[in-house]
Order: structure tokens, then sequence, then C-alpha cells
């Protein structure tokens, strides 16, 4: 028995011990705890009744991210903690980039991996306040950067993974980040 | 108006037939111990060790009495197929009096990830091996979701919500039972590689032919990856 307890003791030092280096956490939070700047902006944006908040902790610091349908169409405004604007991410669909793009991403990706599943398309809109408000209100577009952030299942050699891709407007690949999954071994076993 | 009154006259009969079997009532820690290897490969101990401390039958008085039931060891290994599967293979040992109960385990789970919560299939059979009785064949399906209670993922030093429901259908020679179970339990990250489970774990029985065996177990689960 004194075996037993001992072996549970180091069990559990060594299990708490060995936690990961990488941090990041997100936690809702209510409307109250919102700069007021952050609000009024996606009110103005996308005038719905339901706005759900998280703030994000992660190495490069903490932001604010605003989830919400409109129009059909699901956007993650991202602020960060003074109610700046970073940027807007809208789910889109495939068909709805422009086709020299969708080339030119195509071939990016083809080049990268053997087979590849697209899961997740956002195009993400970063500039000012006033420019982005009028480009989604009145379809003048000035100054706005816009960027497509994919996520597929891709197979390299070393097998299938997911992997979130950044790509710029004409196609070309600016940053690509494999997900690494949260451990399922408490939904396996 | 009729159907509704048909459906519940249905519901209450099977209930009030549930109602009269008999019960058990006790706890069931398990430690669940994992540790991933090169290429994909992982292997998983668990141990489970399980006490009783009532039974009888319901609208009957039971008097409360404690027993060892039994404590199992299992070695499980696991191999990722895709990037939501897993095949794995193993055996248990159930330690029961002196006796020593062995089984042999296959299981397919897919891993599917949504925006707030995660679901698990398992896909799984057994071949329970005692001594002189025929081989107990099982074939199991689990359903398991699970979803944080603040935010959108289950982070570090947050709390989550589990919920199983498997269907597990028993043969030996030719007989053949139904077990349904149902096991919602609260978890805690201490971080990805620790986390703790406690709840019920409700295991119905029994129920297709006979007065039903229904079981309630605490359950309390501790999952470590080394």
């Amino acid at each position: 028995m004194k075996l037993l307890y001992s072996s549970i003791f180091f069990l559990m030092i060594y299990s708490f011990s060995n936690a990961q280096a990488k941090f990041e956490k997100e936690s809702r939070i209510s409307h109250k705890n919102v700069p007021i700047k952050a609000k009024t902006f996606v009110f103005k944006l996308a005038p719905s009744k339901k706005v759900r908040w998280y703030k994000e902790q992660s190495l490069d610091g903490e932001s604010i991210e605003a989830k919400t349908s409109y129009n059909n169409k699901k956007y993650s405004i991202e602020f960060d903690t003074n109610g700046k604007l970073q940027d807007i991410e809208i789910n889109t669909k495939w068909n709805s980039i422009n086709k020299n793009t969708i080339t030119a991403i195509k071939k990016n990706i083809e080049f990268e991996f053997s087979k590849f599943k697209i899961k997740k398309i956002q195009t993400q809109y970063s500039g000012n306040k006033t420019d982005l408000l009028s480009y989604f209100k009145s379809g003048q577009r000035n100054n706005i950067t816009i960027k497509y952030e994919i996520v597929l299942k891709g197979k390299t050699k070393k097998g299938k993974q997911l992997f979130e891709m950044l790509f710029s407007e004409t196609g070309m690949l600016e940053k690509s980040n494999i997900i690494i999954f949260r451990n399922t071994d408490n939904i396996e076993f | 108006m009729k159907k509704i009154t048909l459906i519940l006259i249905f519901i209450s009969i099977h209930f009030g037939s549930i109602a009269q079997g008999k019960y058990q009532i006790g706890t069931l820690p398990t430690l669940n111990i994992n540790k991933k290897l090169e290429n994909n490969w992982q292997i998983n101990f668990k141990s489970e060790f399980r006490q009783l401390f009532k039974e009888g039958s319901f609208g009957k008085n039971n008097t409360g009495e404690y027993i060892y039931v039994h404590t199992d060891a299992a070695f499980i290994a696991s191999k990722k197929v895709g990037l939501n599967n897993k095949l794995a293979g193993g055996f248990l040992l159930r330690f029961k009096n002196k006796d020593v109960i062995k089984r042999a385990i296959q299981q397919f789970t897919i891993i599917t990830r949504y925006n707030s919560f995660r679901l698990g299939q398992r896909f799984a059979s057994d071949q329970t091996f005692k001594k002189n009785e025929s081989i107990e064949w099982r074939l199991r399906y689990r359903l398991t979701l699970d979803f944080p209670l603040n935010g959108q993922a289950i982070d570090k030093n947050e709390w989550y919500l589990k919920v199983n429901n498997e269907y597990l259908n028993k043969f030996i020679s030719e007989k053949y039972d139904l077990e349904i179970r149902l096991t919602p339990v609260l978890g805690y990250v201490f971080t990805d590689n620790n986390k703790l489970e406690f709840g019920l774990d409700y295991r119905l029985n029994d129920f297709l032919d006979n007065p039903s065996r229904q079981r309630f177990w605490l359950a309390l689960n501790w999952y470590i990856i080394i």
C-alpha cells in the first residue's frame, strides 16, 4: 500500500512539472468588460443582437475578440485590450474568391502537400476603422489589406496534419503553422 | 393527443419495469496513464478499482454493506491512422478474489472538433475469458462530448463538462444482453497532460427480458500523459 501511495505521489509531481511551455488561453467575458470603442465599432459593422466576447491570453499578450453572425456571415473581430482594432475575419466560401487568387493559392498548397482538404477559409481585413466601415457599408475600398486564412488537412511525408496558412490577396503564401491539437486521452479511453 | 397519451403510457410502463429491478451503488476510481511514442504510437495503462457500498432491489428495505468488487489493469497500444482516427488493441486483467479474468480489447476512435466542443466516437469489441465459462463477446459503441464551461476551448486551469453515452451488446453462448451507460462528469484541466474528472457513471442492463439492473457509480477519473 505504501508503494502504491508513493507511486501516485510521484506521478502527481511528475505530471505537474511536465506542464507545456506554450501558453494560450481564451475565456468568455461580459460585454461590460469590453472597451466602449470596440463595442461601438462592432455595432456599426455588424449590428447583430448576439455578440459573444472573449479575452485571449497568449505569449504575445492579451487581446479581445468579438464573435457574431450578421447577414448569414460569421464575423471574428479582434481588438487590443484598449479597444484598438486589429483585424476583421469573415468566413468565406472558396468560390467567392477571385479566380486568379484561387489558382495561385492552389498552386502554393499543391507545392506543399501531396493531398489536401480545405476545412475553413476566412477573409482577413485590416486597416483603419473608418476605411473598413466605409468598405463594408458602401464597397468603397481605401487602404485596406485583404488576406486569406485557410485551415486545411494536408498530407506530407510526416503524415496528415492540420495547417493554418495565410495568403496575400494575390495568393502568395505568407505564413504556415501546424495546428497542434489538445490531448484527446479523456475522450479515447 | 391520442399519440401523446400512448407515448406517456409506454414510457411509464417502461420505467415502471425498470424501477422494479435491482440496483447497486458504489465508487469507480480510475487512473489512466498515457505515453506518446514515435511514429504516432501511444501506450495506455488504465487501472480501475471497483467498490460497492449498497445493493438491493427497488422498493425493498436494503442494507448497505461494503464489498470490494475487483481491480482492473488494462494495457492498450494505439496507432494514429488518420488526422483524427486511432486504431488500438490490448488486454485487460481483472483481479477478482483469487481469480484473474482476462479480456482482449480492440477499438477504433474518431475525434471530430467543432468550434466549441469535441465529439469522440469509439467503436470497440472485446472478448472476456473466464475459467470454465464460455467466452463473452461484446460489441460497443460510445459517443463522447466534451465542452468548456468557459470560452470556446478547454484550457489550462479550466473546468469542462464531459458526457459519455455507450451501448454494449453482450453475447455469451446464445444469450444476448444490452447495456446502456450514461456518464456525465465534471472535469478540471491542471495542464493538458493532467486532468481530473468526477461525476456519475450510470449503467443499465438486463432490461430486455428480466427486471433491470441499474448501477450507479461515483466516477473519479484521473488522466495523465507522461
